[in-house]
């Protein structure tokens, strides 16, 4: 699904990223977990497009494609989603007007006609139950007066709707209550299958009891240093960061 | 006349009714001891009228068919057609008889229409100290005379289009409205330049709202990059009346508008709103007075503009609020996006309050794109152009809302539309 290589990137001259490798296959849920300030968002942002960041080498490479070249927009029609870790609030524009552009952009870029009203109405219905989102919310402007809950299960909701091949939650549970926590995890699993792939960023293990990964990495001064199954995240919970930077620090 | 000599932009007109030719007198008269503002002058601190002054502008007004662009499609009221001041054969002027109601170019009120004229023609611009105004008391060539009587309800609306497209020309446009106890009227008012060279038009429009009246008026400016328009509307509202005015800059070179709202009876409602778009060096100046004299009153102001390139945009709003004025609703806000680091804004809201027992708000904001915003958005898979008009749009919509009548709405969303999309490709 996706292959990165030798990552590197800065923002205002300040390396984050320092040689980071990883790969995804297809149907595959990896976790990347580390300490603040050890590049996690800035990886999601990186993948996801924005510009801020400056990739100085590597590749990255997305069903085959080389993304690094490839316009935001481009990345998302190629089935590439990123949920914001702050999703952003658009006083005016309807979630729902949102999104029927999103889907459009997307149908027309790949020669498709703009999606009928019918199908779109009921896609929005399914979907949104799908994260128990309140149909007051996906009327309204985007995020906009939302909780910190609200605008996560928002997130979940875009990209049920925009069904992508690979997503990356960026620290979709921070912010979130056990139930909140459910209903997202649920979500997420709900559209688990061997075809599309998930990239968890998170703090905590506490998600990652709901949305199992096949992987677990330690990202770690801009670089991957340790890789495991589920249960590296089970001892991360227990003993922190100190036990692995120190042996890498040796 | 040794003052018709020093100023090009005079032209005089010969209008019959006595009202005009009272007022034309008194103005040449005013014109001896006034001096063209310069930028030192407060109300002129951000517009510069050199350009327009110094120019050698000509009184030959031709005259040909507008371009079908400037007319909303599927309207079904009366049009007024001008082209270069002259009134078109083509204009369609419905149901003139029904209910007494009088629809006519001003400069064909007639001897039976004098006294309406007269309730109206020079209220605000006889005295006035712009000396802009006073030239177009002495030049006005043609408008639009509208007169509604009493609990009449004109059933469909009035599209009034002035149009400049001979180079060099220069315009003078005067509108009379006079809505009498219980009526109601809604004027759309396009004025529009076909963007050949530089022209110029003045446009005063005056209004008197009886008790319970109701007007609104949707202005719509569109014209080439060369071109400057000046446009005051001065409103008279009486008791209960309601009043609303949408000012839509969509283009044009240089514009100046004064709205000034006399609010002379309790009970009123008056709603301001205008949106500006200026591109490249155009210049958009929105000048606003409302007038509370009388208590238990609103009034609702919301201009937003966004401002592209190197062009200016200006916004002065000023809100009195008299001693007599107790329990008034007053609310003012500007807003501004400034698109590139050479454009620039200048907005200055103002508030003066001489009653104790009201409610008044202003506010002004100013910034930038939000560029995390137009992120979000891409990362949704929505097109860079797309993202940016969704957030115009969505930035402008609040100012928006109160045209409601379908065919402008869909009109000036087109307009909106097809501008975003030229400055974005």
């Amino acid at each position: 699904m996706i292959s990165i290589e030798n990552l590197h990137a800065e923002i205002e001259g300040n390396q984050i990223l320092k040689g980071l490798n990883l790969k995804i296959n297809e149907g595959e849920v990896h976790a990347i977990m580390g300490p603040n300030g050890s590049g996690k968002s800035t990886l999601a942002s990186v993948l996801a497009g924005d510009e801020n960041y400056e990739v100085t080498e590597g590749n990255v490479s997305f069903l085959g494609e080389d993304i690094l070249e490839m316009s935001v927009e481009d990345r998302a029609r190629a089935g590439l989603f990123l949920a914001f870790q702050y999703p952003v609030e658009i006083p005016g524009v309807s979630n729902i007007n949102f999104l029927k552009t999103a889907i459009n952009d997307i149908r027309n870029s790949q020669g498709l006609e703009d999606i009928p009203a019918k199908e779109f109405l009921s896609k929005v219905k399914e979907k949104s139950k799908l994260v128990e989102l309140d149909g007051r919310l996906t009327n309204r402007s985007v995020n906009e007066g939302f909780s910190g809950g609200e605008k996560k299960r928002n997130e979940i909701f875009h990209m049920a709707m925009l069904e992508p091949k690979f997503a990356i939650l960026d620290e979709t549970d921070s912010g979130l209550d056990i139930d909140a926590l459910k209903i997202v995890s649920n979500g997420v699993n709900a559209m688990r299958d061997t075809k599309r792939s998930f990239l968890v960023i998170t703090h905590y293990q506490r998600l990652l009891d709901h949305i199992v990964p096949d992987f677990v990495h330690v990202l770690y001064d801009g670089k991957i240093i340790k890789t495991g199954d589920k249960t590296l995240a089970l001892e991360l919970e227990e003993k922190g960061y100190d036990w692995i930077t120190e042996s890498v620090a040796v | 006349m040794e003052i018709a000599q020093d100023i090009s932009l005079l032209d005089l007109n010969d209008h019959a009714l006595k009202p005009f030719e009272e007022i034309r007198q008194s103005s040449l008269q005013k014109l001896e001891n006034l001096s063209f503002p310069s930028t030192k002058v407060e109300n002129w601190k951000y517009s510069r009228t050199g350009k327009i002054v110094k120019h050698n502008w000509l009184n030959d007004h031709g005259y040909k068919e507008i371009d079908a662009a400037f007319f909303i499609p599927n309207w079904k009221g009366s049009v007024l057609k001008f082209s270069n001041g002259k009134l078109l054969d083509s204009s369609l002027i419905k149901s003139m008889v029904i209910d007494g109601f009088k629809l006519k170019p001003l400069s064909k009120a007639c001897e039976n229409c004098i006294q309406y004229v007269n309730k109206v023609f020079g209220n605000y611009s006889r005295e006035s100290e712009n000396i802009f105004d006073q030239i177009n008391n002495t030049s006005w060539q043609d408008g639009l005379f509208l007169h509604v009587p009493k609990n009449v309800q004109l059933k469909e609306p009035v599209h009034v289009v002035m149009a400049i497209d001979n180079p060099n020309t220069a315009v003078h446009m005067r509108n009379v409205i006079v809505l009498e106890e219980g009526a109601e009227a809604e004027i759309v008012i396009s004025i529009v330049g076909t963007g050949s060279g530089k022209t110029y038009q003045n446009v005063i429009t005056e209004a008197r709202l009886g008790k319970n009246a109701k007007l609104h008026i949707d202005k719509i400016q569109q014209a080439g990059s060369e071109e400057f328009q000046m446009c005051t509307e001065a409103i008279y509202q009486e008791q209960d009346s309601h009043f609303t005015i949408n000012t839509i800059s969509v283009d044009a070179g240089w514009v100046r508008n004064d709205l000034k709202i006399n609010i002379e009876g309790i009970n009123c409602e008056s709603n301001l709103n205008g949106v500006y778009l200026p591109i490249e060096k155009q210049h958009i100046d929105n000048h606003t007075v409302v007038d509370h004299l009388k208590p238990h009153c609103n009034s609702n102001e919301m201009y937003k503009g966004v401002i592209y390139d190197q062009a200016t945009g200006v916004f002065n709003g000023k809100v009195f609020v008299r001693e007599d004025a107790q329990k008034t609703n007053a609310f003012q806000s500007n807003n501004n996006i400034v698109m590139s680091e050479n454009a620039s804004m200048n907005s200055k809201p103002e508030l003066e309050i001489y009653a104790d027992d009201v409610k008044c708000s202003h506010g002004s904001t100013t910034g930038q794109f939000d560029e995390e915003a137009v992120f979000y958005l891409r990362a949704r898979g929505i097109s860079e152009l797309n993202a940016r008009k969704l957030l115009v749009n969505a930035f402008l919509s609040d100012a928006l809302v109160n045209i409601h009548n379908e065919e402008v709405k869909e009109y000036v969303e087109g307009l909106l539309e097809k501008k975003q999309s030229e400055i974005l490709s």
